[in-house]
């Protein structure tokens, strides 16, 4: 079955292949709601972004630190990520159209030490691959890389952008700092995507927003169970949700679909792990998109699971207040500072970042942390001393390696392999075996 | 044989291989070994001398643990565990206030770090550069024309004027030595500088992982009392040496000696 609509290419078809290859498997799988679910809504999503370019509506692109409700709140305005066709590719499509791409952008001339996802959304917009946007409305958070990227981007389509300056610290005045800029972002969307905003639109996109919300706190809290009810992998995929689908219904529905199995997995007594777990990890920095069968490997190698990770972990501040138009863009600055994953931790003090990892430990009663040191994140790296020492003090284990997240050129499977189970065996396994 | 309980570790290594008897707590014989392409045929040679010296047979002893690089090598052991458990616990065991362990192998190099209660709680390796090991200092001392034997003897000869080394690779170092001994510079002085140069690259190792004292110093490489001094300067810290002088290129082997004789007993009370 190919995408219905014009102008599709290869690149797209592989994912949209892979995407229906996967749901015919999961969906002959009724414990698999919550991997079902996802790759249903990343089908979706596809669809629903071709069938606006199809009929001619506006798309704005955005990036992964930006949550798209404010978009959203335009009625018939598509927001596409620009991350898209990168995470769709490394996640259920074919890696090797993501290295392609990476290495497109760096023939351009973008630095090697750019975030990979950056240089192949970079790669992308080269070979032509995404429809094209009435303008660009981005964050200039979670990393530098992102701007660099967003500059070359808007460079090559020749579009407006608008991008919003997050401030480094996240109180009620930075919030309210934002808000001010979403509110003079509004007058810039309508001017060129040529619709009216809605204030009453927007309220429904925020009321979504907060049920995709409610369900994915109920989602972090029944995962502390132990055994951990759900597998490794679907943690790494809330940011995407998160990206993709905030304030879109499909979002509430993948939510409650990862909410619901946990629930009734652990009501029927079932462990992620077959035969039971052994040992729980706390996932930090950058998941493994390029390969989700790592994650099998781990639970059914070394019985370890990943109940929380830095991408699952869903904040509990409060949910947007809709009362006012005021409100809601105060509560939608207040998610994009305080819950986006990454935007959250990436910026500030590194205690920000060092607090969280600490916490997901204790909450998920972790017997050690896995920090996957992403290769571009120089942010979070420059910290890796701190982190060790404020790790050691905890008497948490971790593990430290490098990779890069969405090209297995830089450190094959194989060895991150290696370096989880060198750590499990050595250090792991014997203090276990002691207390 | 009488009572006693006798356990064993084998460390079969890159570059040599060491076989050591655990005799009722106390440590008994041990032999070290040239490695050889036959690790196999190493591990049972090495064996076959230590329960020689120690006049036992083969059925004296308990269990049997192998370690090291060829630790999957040593068919005969009861079971294998990685070099870096076996200097990590055979470190604590014989010194119980070590928290940080520097192993200097032939082939690579590890830091092992112990948390208060003796349970490792990291490591970091350098496995995938052959500068700062055994290998490499042989290597170097081989190009001047010296045993490496000899290095702690020129490093401590002289005055104390380490030169500097611009390079840490193991192919461009040898020709700046070379220049240096054209030049005629000190031969001591070269030798100092080399030590330093591998003490500093060690020394960013243990940063990484966090310095927490006592430190002890395990592997072939310890036996280098220059490398050694090197070490306590850039680390500005002492380095403190096992009980009853116990060699510290056989910590491996011991280690798995001990890890041997603990899973023994505990065999025995499950």
């Amino acid at each position: 079955m190919a995408i219905a609509g014009k102008d599709r290419q290869d690149d797209w078809e592989v994912v949209y292949e892979g995407a229906s290859g996967l749901m015919e498997l999961y969906e002959a799988d009724p414990e698999s709601k919550g991997m079902n679910a996802i790759v249903k809504g990343f089908r979706n999503f596809t669809e629903t972004l071709f069938t606006a370019q199809d009929e001619g509506r506006p798309i704005v692109w955005h990036n992964c630190g930006c949550s798209p409700e404010l978009i959203r709140g335009i009625e018939g305005v598509q927001p596409m990520p620009i991350e898209l066709l990168t995470v769709l590719q490394d996640l259920i499509g074919d890696v090797n159209y993501t290295v392609a791409a990476i290495d497109e952008a760096e023939a351009h001339g973008v630095a090697p030490e750019v975030c990979s996802i950056d240089k192949s959304a970079v790669g992308l917009v080269l070979k032509g691959l995404y429809p094209e946007p009435a303008c660009g409305f981005y964050f200039n958070t979670p990393c530098d890389s992102q701007i660099t990227a967003i500059k070359v981007l808007t460079e090559l389509n020749n579009k407006p952008m608008r991008m919003m300056d997050v401030p480094y610290l996240s109180g009620d005045r930075e919030a309210r700092y934002l808000a001010k800029q979403f509110r003079e972002a509004i007058p810039f969307l309508e001017e060129h995507t040529k619709r009216k905003f809605s204030w009453e639109k927007f309220r429904e996109v925020c009321e979504e927003s907060n049920r995709t919300a409610e369900c994915l706190r109920d989602w972090n809290e029944l995962r502390k169970h132990i055994p951990c009810p759900q597998v490794s992998k679907l943690v790494a995929l809330n940011t995407a949700l998160l990206v993709a689908f905030s304030g879109d219904p499909e979002g509430t529905e993948v939510a409650m679909a990862f909410r619901d199995e946990a629930k009734e997995r652990i009501e029927r007594g079932e462990s992620a792990v077959a035969g039971g777990e052994i040992y729980r990890a706390v996932w930090y920095q950058d998941p493994v998109w390029w390969d989700l069968q790592f994650y099998d490997w781990m639970e059914s190698e070394l019985k370890l699971v990943i109940p929380m990770d830095l991408f699952g972990f869903y904040a509990a501040e409060a949910l947007i207040d809709t009362s006012t138009p005021e409100s809601m863009l105060e509560g939608l600055a207040r998610k994009s500072l305080r819950v986006m994953p990454m935007s959250r931790q990436f910026k500030g003090p590194i205690d920000n970042y060092i607090d969280d990892y600490l916490l997901l430990c204790a909450d998920y009663q972790a017997d050690f942390g896995i920090f996957a040191g992403h290769v571009a994140c120089k942010h979070g790296h420059g910290g890796i001393g701190l982190f060790r020492e404020a790790s050691r003090e905890a008497g948490i284990p971790l593990l430290f390696f490098e990779f890069d997240m969405f090209d297995p050129r830089v450190t094959p499977i194989e060895t991150i392999q290696e370096y989880i189970s060198q750590f499990v065996e050595d250090v792991i396994r014997p203090r276990k075996e002691a207390a | 044989m009488n009572s006693s309980l006798v356990t064993a570790g084998i460390d079969i290594g890159s570059t040599t291989s060491k076989a050591a008897l655990w005799i009722d707590g106390l440590l008994g014989p041990y032999v070290i070994g040239p490695s050889t392409t036959n690790p196999r045929a190493t591990a049972r040679e090495c064996y076959e001398k230590v329960i020689e010296m120690a006049g036992l047979q083969a059925t004296d002893v308990a269990y049997i643990f192998g370690t090291g690089y060829g630790r999957a090598k040593v068919a005969f052991a009861d079971e294998n565990i990685s070099e870096i458990s076996a200097h990590g616990r055979g470190a604590r065991f014989l010194l119980p206030s070590a928290r940080t362990i520097i192993d200097i192998g032939g082939q690579d190099t590890k830091v092992i770090s112990l948390d208060a209660n003796g349970e490792m709680i990291d490591f970091v390796t350098n496995d995938k550069c052959a500068a700062g090991t055994g290998r490499f200092l042989d290597f170097i001392a081989r190009s001047v024309g010296i045993d490496v034997k000899d290095l702690a003897g020129l490093h401590a000869s002289g005055s104390y004027q380490p030169v500097t080394l611009s390079s840490m690779c193991s192919v461009f170092i040898e020709s700046e030595v070379i220049n240096l001994v054209n030049d005629e510079v000190p031969l001591n002085s070269i030798i100092q500088g080399l030590h330093q140069a591998v003490a500093t690259r060690v020394a960013a190792l243990v940063k990484r992982i966090g310095l927490v004292q006592d430190v002890v110093v395990t592997g072939g490489v310890a036996k280098n009392a220059g490398l050694v001094d090197e070490l306590e300067r850039k680390l500005a810290v002492k380095v403190k040496t096992f009980p009853g002088d116990i060699d510290p290129q056989i910590l491996g082997a011991v280690g798995a000696a001990i890890i041997a004789m603990q899973k023994y007993l505990k065999q025995g009370t499950t």
